[in-house]
């Protein structure tokens, strides 16, 4: 296999040294498939999470209202936080670093098919709360539309699981159920999502409806809460002061009175997120490098073993007209394969090993494993370091020989 | 100008603290073509000469040069490509490469004068051809005989068409049959107008040489020519 790249009297050489040779090579084998099976599951981890997270909405902010910690305008503390839905609708054109914003109207209901009742959460909403919170429609619905928000439709957005409940199919738009004793039309079910993190319920036992429905068919005046995106390289901390500052003079709190909502940045948990698995790749990689690492000194220690044997060899190679610079780069490039041999078969190990994980229900709690073009580029370039670092000082020790020393021994 | 000039050439050796003087003011000319043996016993300096005049060492002291050039001034690089074009070495123990077969060997030096594969392999067949061991190409050395070795090993000598043939003892480890047929060739390669410098013991094989030089303790005691 990898030896049928050398040269014919380097293959003997080898096997005069089998035994060190095959240990040098798993070490080679096995350092290459730490370092990319590690990271490729560290990958397929992280990309399962964040599909998760993302699930709730990417990048959003969910503000609940709550009670003053600072008097304000002769109000004293502790007074609840009233929010309507002008309040929020106004946000857009106050703050410029607002991507959308949507309020949100939160009650625990009966919602009935026939004589076969349910009760989940419902939630009034404007049309910009799907894409806010990543709820995608089945082929054939949509989700909420400006026209059902104006005119107050009894229209409704079905998670998948209270839809299979209430109609025992996902195929359910143009079906009616109540909602409270009010008729509604399903207008699009969810796509099955797998979420992590919530608020209120989860997405697939939600029954989503417009605000403005919400509130005719339960006269409710004051917000749960409201749910809001920066745009794309807004700072997301200055936007939230930026609502701060919108909100308190109209809803009647101090715009420094932090107290006033209870504020859920997603992106810290992203931002945290991202460091654990900075931390994670750092620490996996370097057990890895350091396994290369060990196999790049049992490299090295063959590589001097073989200059040793064939000492008399690179004599004969000088007298006959080698230079020293053809040797070096003869004994450099030997390593180089081994390494490369050595990492292509730890590579293909780490990848057969991710492609039977990603295959098997093993998927569902450690992600799809992934082998990233980063993780193999930087393989690549470790393997060619060590390489370089293990053979480099044995090949100059063969290039220094001098040759009527080496021809006599 | 001589092909080889040599003008106050000593080769020390550091051993133990100790110098030892392999050489000591030799002053030397050999002519393009010339058969020269070097003669004297042992640790007389003759391996020693042997080497410097094929650049394989440089000398302590004093001025080596070759073709005009000063030898003592070229890097360890610019060493081997002149050892490469233009010197072919036979020695004593052979020295061919262990693992490698006949051709193998044959065609290793062309390897390092930039012949191309193919062509190697058909010069290499055909010195092995003038060598008389055609039909042993694929063998290892351990497979032959002590006198097919040292042809084995004039073949490579020749495999760049070097100018100056250098040998050290080449009969020395061979029976006499072998060794005869050894001398045999030299003396062919002699005639095709290649510089001969022949290392030995033999007085026999001395005296077939055109010209003698005679070493002890490191100096050149006589120089005769036929
Ligand atoms: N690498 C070395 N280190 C130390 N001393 C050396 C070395 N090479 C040669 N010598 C010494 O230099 C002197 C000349 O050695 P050289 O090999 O040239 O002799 P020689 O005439 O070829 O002898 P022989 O007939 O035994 O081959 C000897 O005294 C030898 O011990
Ligand atoms: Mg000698």
């Amino acid at each position: 296999m990898p030896a049928a790249f050398l040269p014919p009297d380097w293959q003997r050489a080898l096997r005069a040294q089998r035994g060190r040779a095959v240990s040098t090579l798993l070490g080679l084998v096995w350092g290459t498939f730490g370092i990319v099976a590690m990271l490729a599951f560290g990958t397929g981890l992280r990309e399962k999470l964040e599909r998760e997270s993302d699930a709730l909405g990417r990048g959003i902010v969910i503000a609940f209202p709550q009670r003053t910690s600072i008097s304000y305008r002769g109000y004293p503390a502790g007074r609840p936080v009233p929010l309507r839905l002008e309040d929020v609708r106004a946000l857009p054109a106050q703050v410029p670093g607002l991507e959308a914003a949507s309020p949100e109207f939160i009650r625990w209901e009966s919602v009935a098919v026939g004589d076969r009742l349910l009760r989940t959460n419902v939630s009034g909403v404007d049309p910009s709360f799907g894409l806010l919170r990543s709820m995608p429609p089945q082929p054939g619905g949509r989700f909420l539309n400006r026209p059902d928000l104006d005119g107050a439709r009894r229209v409704a957005f079905l998670g998948e699981r209270i839809c299979q409940a209430l109609f025992d199919t996902q195929d359910a738009v143009g079906r009616a159920f109540t909602l409270n004793g009010a008729p509604f039309l399903v207008v699009g079910v969810q796509r099955p999502k797998k979420q992590m993190g919530d608020y209120g319920g989860l997405d697939d036992m939600r029954v989503t409806i417009p605000a403005s429905s919400f509130q005719q068919v339960f006269g409710d005046r004051l917000l749960e809460d409201f749910v809001f995106r920066a745009r794309d390289g807004a700072d997301t901390a200055q936007v939230i002061s930026a609502v701060y500052a919108a909100l308190g003079p109209r809803a009647g709190f101090d715009p420094r009175d932090r107290q006033a909502l209870n504020i859920w940045d997603t992106t810290e948990g992203q931002k945290i997120r991202t460091y654990a698995f900075l931390a994670m790749d750092l620490l996996l990689g370097s057990a890895g490098a350091f396994t290369l690492l060990v196999g790049a000194i049992g490299l090295g220690n063959l590589m001097f073993v073989l200059v040793q044997q064939r000492r008399r060899e690179i004599g004969i190679q000088m007298a006959v007209g080698a230079r020293p610079s053809w040797i070096l780069r003869e004994y450099l490039a030997q390593a180089l394969v081994l390494v490369l041999a050595g990492g292509a078969l730890g590579f293909l190990l780490a990848w057969g090993v991710t492609e039977a994980v990603a295959a098997s229900p093993l998927v569902e709690s450690v992600g799809r494993p992934r082998v990233s073009l980063p993780i193999g580029a930087l393989t690549v370039l470790l393997l060619a370091g060590a390489g370089t670092a293990a053979g480099y000082f044995p090949a100059r020790r063969a290039a220094r020989l001098d040759p009527v020393e080496a021809l006599a021994s | 100008m001589k092909m080889i000039q040599m003008e106050g050439v000593s080769k020390d050796y550091q051993v133990g603290g100790a110098a030892v003087h392999a050489l000591s003011e030799v002053g030397l000319a050999i002519g393009a073509g010339e058969s020269v043996a070097l003669l004297g016993p042992s640790g007389s300096g003759k391996s020693t000469l042997m080497h410097l005049i094929g650049c394989l060492d440089t000398p302590s002291r004093g001025r080596y040069r070759f073709e005009g050039r000063e030898v003592g001034r070229l890097d360890v690089n610019a060493l081997a490509a002149l050892r490469c074009a233009t010197f072919g070495f036979v020695f004593q123990r052979f020295h061919l490469m262990p693992r490698a077969t006949a051709w193998e060997n044959v065609a290793m030096p062309m390897r390092f004068a930039g012949v191309a594969p193919a062509e190697r392999l058909r010069r290499a067949a055909a010195l092995l051809e003038r060598v008389g061991l055609a039909d042993r190409a694929e063998h290892r050395p351990s497979e032959l005989s002590g006198g097919q070795q040292q042809r084995v090993a004039i073949a490579r000598a020749l495999a760049n068409q070097p100018r100056v043939i250098l040998a050290d003892e080449p009969t020395g480890n061979l029976d006499s049959v072998s060794g005869a047929e050894v001398v045999a060739l030299l003396g062919e390669l002699h005639g095709e107008g290649r510089t001969i410098v022949t290392v030995t013991h033999d007085e026999a094989i001395a005296a077939r040489a055109q010209r003698v030089i005679r070493l002890l303790d490191g100096r050149v005691v006589a120089d005769d020519s036929g």
